[in-house]
């Protein structure tokens, strides 16, 4: 505990056993690496990471190092009234559907709670004002309904069923 | 309300692992395989509108976004009350799922029995949970006096209704409490936690009834599609 600006790098290791060098203050952008570094203390020894795969971990390592400087989000929801997406993170998000699953998955994993935020809102945008068929269409969901299952989901839809 | 749907699972833990009642891993749309909690973290995003979409895209969908029980749907569709309507702060009434609440508030357009949709006709009744025409509304009333003397329906079992009025009680609230009352092994005590409930009904209408006044339920962020293709 110096408090020393210098800055050392971090060792991650992929799920395929790739291996990733990254700074520290952008390593800690994730929660769950920034108690696991606060817990070991300075090593040399690279942090498996075996839910994630290498493809996977450059991105988020790419989101990181561009969100480095951006202030520690409160712990509160307010945060997350702002809908607005800015346009790196557009462009950051413009990968194919599993890919972005991956995202979520993987920001859930590494606790970063404004990757995990901006990728669910990406989602959320793609289902946004559409109708369920648009929305089987979009995420190549099969309907499984039967004609009548059908009818009794539009009946409790609307809520006449047994009145 | 019954469902087809009754049988629910609240989370899927091993969600790397097909399904048992899919054959092969491809066929299931990639975003099912989110565990629930990241499908709520999506569903965070999404109008009550877009949520009854997406609840009736598939059975997966269904199971996850319409059970009145699971802790985890009933969340989901209070976040989004509680994001794009935040004037509507009151909680839902006694036995009436999130969901439903939205549907009557802010999203029923036309009447629930006859599909007439001319807003002049139509008005929400929370005593009864329905929002429908006059004529509809009519047709399933019958007086206190009536259900007193031609149907011989005890008047404990009225005290245990919500009523409009002078304009008496709908027939098919009377008929379930007719039946469970015929059940009920005490029969006082039945009667009181049921009039007991009856007045913590009415203090929540009126908390609800405030709500609307205090507001016209305008969603917070304003889609054009909303009035579109809102709900199917």
């Amino acid at each position: 505990m110096t408090g020393a600006p210098e800055q050392r790098n971090v060792k991650l290791t992929s799920s395929e056993g790739t291996e990733f060098k990254v700074e520290r203050d952008v390593a800690e952008k994730s929660v769950l690496l920034k108690n696991m570094l606060e817990d070991v203390g300075e090593s040399d020894m690279a942090i498996p990471l075996p839910n994630v795969t290498g493809p996977i971990l450059q991105k988020v390592i790419e989101y990181c190092i561009h969100h480095r400087d951006d202030p520690v989000p409160a712990h509160d929801d307010d945060t997350k009234k702002t809908d607005d997406i800015d346009d790196w993170d557009a462009e950051f998000c413009k990968v194919d559907q599993g890919t972005l699953y991956e995202l979520i998955l993987a920001s859930n994993y590494l606790d970063i709670k404004p990757l995990l935020d901006l990728t669910c809102k990406t989602v959320a945008n793609m289902i946004k004002g559409k109708s369920p068929e648009e929305i089987r269409k979009t995420f190549n969901i099969a309907n499984d309904f039967t004609p009548e299952e059908e009818e009794q989901v539009r009946r409790e839809n609307e809520w006449c069923e047994g009145r | 309300m019954l469902s087809i749907f009754s049988n629910i699972t609240s989370s899927r833990t091993n969600f790397k692992l097909p399904l048992k009642h899919h054959t092969t891993l491809q066929l299931k749309s990639k975003l099912l395989i989110l565990p629930n909690e990241l499908l709520a973290e999506i569903c965070e995003n999404l109008l009550p509108q877009d949520l009854f979409s997406l609840s009736s895209v598939c059975k997966e969908l269904r199971n996850i976004l319409w059970s009145d029980k699971s802790i985890i749907t009933q969340q989901i569709w209070r976040n989004s009350r509680h994001k794009f309507y935040p004037s509507l702060k009151s909680p839902p009434l006694i036995g009436m799922s999130e969901q439903q609440y939205l549907w009557l508030t802010v999203l029923a357009k036309k009447c629930q029995f006859c599909d007439e949709s001319d807003v002049n006709l139509l008005k929400k009744y929370w005593e009864f949970q329905i929002i429908c025409c006059e004529t509809c509304l009519n047709k399933r009333m019958e007086s206190h006096h009536t259900l007193l003397t031609k149907y011989n329906i005890p008047e404990d079992v009225l005290s245990t209704c919500l009523c409009l009025g002078d304009k008496g009680y709908l027939l098919s609230n009377i008929k379930t409490a007719q039946i469970e009352y015929s059940k009920a092994m005490d029969k006082d005590n039945w009667v009181t936690h049921k009039q007991l409930e009856v007045i913590a009904q009415k203090c929540r209408i009126i908390s609800i009834l405030l709500d609307e006044f205090h507001s016209d339920h305008k969603p917070m962020i304003n889609f054009d599609f909303i009035n579109e293709n809102g709900s199917e």
